[in-house]
């Protein structure tokens, strides 16, 4: 079935800071989003929003056309999984799938068991007793076995160690192709979950500065090499991330449509063309004051 | 109330109650040492009805207190709405609240039908040597209430710090106050000994309908505070 998520003019302030301003978007079923932004941007607060966690202090946050503050149909369609703190916890995992079994109807308990077992995660030890990775990779276990419609991972790897993030980016993969849903990545791991993002949104000071298709994306970025003065004559009037200068020789980050003439113009000076990944254009975009 | 209000009520029944599991019986052998052991008065004339009444005020409290902080961020995590854990965390207190005080009105019944001599001084309650179905009723409303001023100062807490809690504390201050003039049950009701004021004792009908609707007004006072709670992430 398909699902969409639609923010209208979501806003949202705590007294008198505004972390969010004037978002919108839209979300379908069957794509990996990836959430990216720097400290602070507003990522989490979006989320919760999403999640129900908070109302919007102005806005609308739908899906399939129901606002989700408060409706029941519309929150047991969403899993928001965050850093959450266990140190006082006794309960133990098999606690928590009871939980999440009798208050997810979608919750596949055999999957988490699964999980559980590639995670290698103590199923009667108080979460208490369990390292910062293993319980990133428990919550991440309820995220993924929930099957909501809508799932959102904000930072979950927290403490996972490489080959455990390998494993939880891969049942990612092999979910959506399972049980295609609605997956929200929030990430500062750019270069590392890049692969698994079909859309791309940056948000950066409580404002979203794009949505895109990471192909789309990573066309609009590129970078110009060669001679100064060559350099610095082509990308006039173009919009320049930013400029690295080694002697004579000029490389500046651009971004925006390469349109044929202007290629043509780059080659006929012998510059050379390259390309600029998502990482790079993240820092680029969202650098101070831009 | 809605079909998942029920469900989360007969849960957090549940769960409580494995508290109540280990409360009880500690009381009520606390209970029946101090009566016999000790020569007191004041104790030897209390009831374990009266006894358990005043320690289950304080139990309930507590239960409330932590009820949001506990439960309410697990429910909205799990998908739930605040609508209906505010729904299943009322009923699974007015559950609790009538097992303890019917199990121990029975237990109390069944100690008078006994006829032990070191009970022959205990009076049920100050409302009458045997005003049973009055005296369970009315400790129902004042151990809820407890619940209900608890409720409201754990979320007054948790939704808007430390000194919106404490606005919520004088508030349970003045509401534990208030329903305890009506009953004059003595309560435990912190600070309020330093003020002197009594009034008459009212009629027991008007000190019900009155406790009624003093909690029913913390309940609409908590039902407005949770209904659009910020969850926290931590």
């Amino acid at each position: 079935m398909t699902r969409k998520v639609e923010a209208q003019n979501i806003r949202v302030t705590y007294n008198e800071f505004e972390a969010l301003r004037d978002i919108n978007f839209v979300l379908e079923s069957g794509k990996i989003y990836g959430l990216i932004g720097r400290n602070g941007a507003g990522k989490t607060s979006l989320l919760s929003i999403l999640a129900a966690y908070r109302k919007a202090t102005s806005g609308e946050m739908k899906i399939d056309g129901d606002h989700i503050f408060e409706n029941e149909k519309a929150m047991a369609q969403v899993t928001f999984v965050h850093q959450t703190d266990y140190k006082d916890n006794y309960d133990t995992i098999n606690k928590y799938f009871d939980l999440a079994e009798r208050y997810r109807p979608t919750f596949d308990r055999k999957y988490a068991e699964q999980l559980v077992k590639v995670f290698h995660l103590p199923t009667n030890k108080p979460l208490r007793k369990l390292s910062a990775g293993m319980q990133s990779a428990f919550n991440v276990t309820i995220g993924l076995a929930s099957r909501t419609p809508v799932t959102i991972f904000d930072e979950a790897y927290q403490g996972m160690d490489a080959p455990t993030r390998e494993i939880f980016y891969n049942e990612i993969l092999k979910e959506q192709a399972r049980y295609p849903r609605i997956f929200i990545l929030s990430t500062h791991l750019i270069s590392e979950m890049e692969y698994l993002f079909d859309e791309v949104l940056i948000i950066h000071k409580g404002t979203l500065l794009l949505q895109e298709e990471v192909d789309t994306l990573l066309e609009r970025g590129y970078s110009v090499t060669g001679p100064s003065s060559d350099v610095i004559e082509v990308v006039a009037g173009l919009h320049v991330l930013n400029e690295e200068q080694l002697g004579g020789t000029k490389s500046m980050m651009l971004y925006g449509e390469l349109t044929e003439e202007k290629e043509d113009e780059i080659k006929r000076k012998d510059l050379e063309i390259g390309n600029v990944s998502l990482h790079e254009l993240f820092i680029h975009l969202t650098k101070e004051g831009m | 109330m809605d079909a998942m209000g029920k469900k989360i009520g007969a849960d957090l029944y549940l769960f409580q109650m494995k508290w109540v599991a280990w409360y009880l019986p500690i009381l009520y052998v606390a209970y029946f040492a101090i009566v016999w052991f000790l020569d007191e008065p004041d104790i030897r004339s209390m009831s374990l009805l009266t006894f358990t009444f005043q320690t289950t005020t304080i139990f309930m409290l507590v239960c409330g207190i932590i009820s949001s902080s506990v439960f309410l961020t697990t429910y909205v995590k799990y998908g739930v709405t605040r609508k209906a854990y505010f729904h299943g965390a009322l009923l699974s207190a007015i559950g609790l609240a009538i097992t303890v005080i019917g199990l121990t009105t029975i237990l109390t019944w069944l100690v008078r039908v006994l006829n032990i001599n070191v009970f022959k001084e205990v009076v049920l309650s100050s409302l009458g040597v045997n005003s049973w179905l009055l005296t369970s009723v009315s400790y129902f409303f004042v151990v809820m209430i407890y619940f209900l001023v608890g409720w409201l100062i754990g979320l007054g807490f948790y939704r808007y710090g430390g000194a919106g809690g404490f606005v919520t504390i004088v508030v349970a201050l003045v509401v534990v106050s208030l329903n305890d003039l009506l009953w004059a049950f003595n309560t435990p009701k912190p600070l309020m000994g330093l003020f002197n004021f009594e009034i008459p004792v009212p009629n027991v009908v008007v000190a019900i309908i009155a406790s009624l609707a003093i909690a029913t007004i913390t309940a609409i006072a908590v039902y407005k505070i949770v209904k659009e709670t910020p969850i926290k992430i931590a």
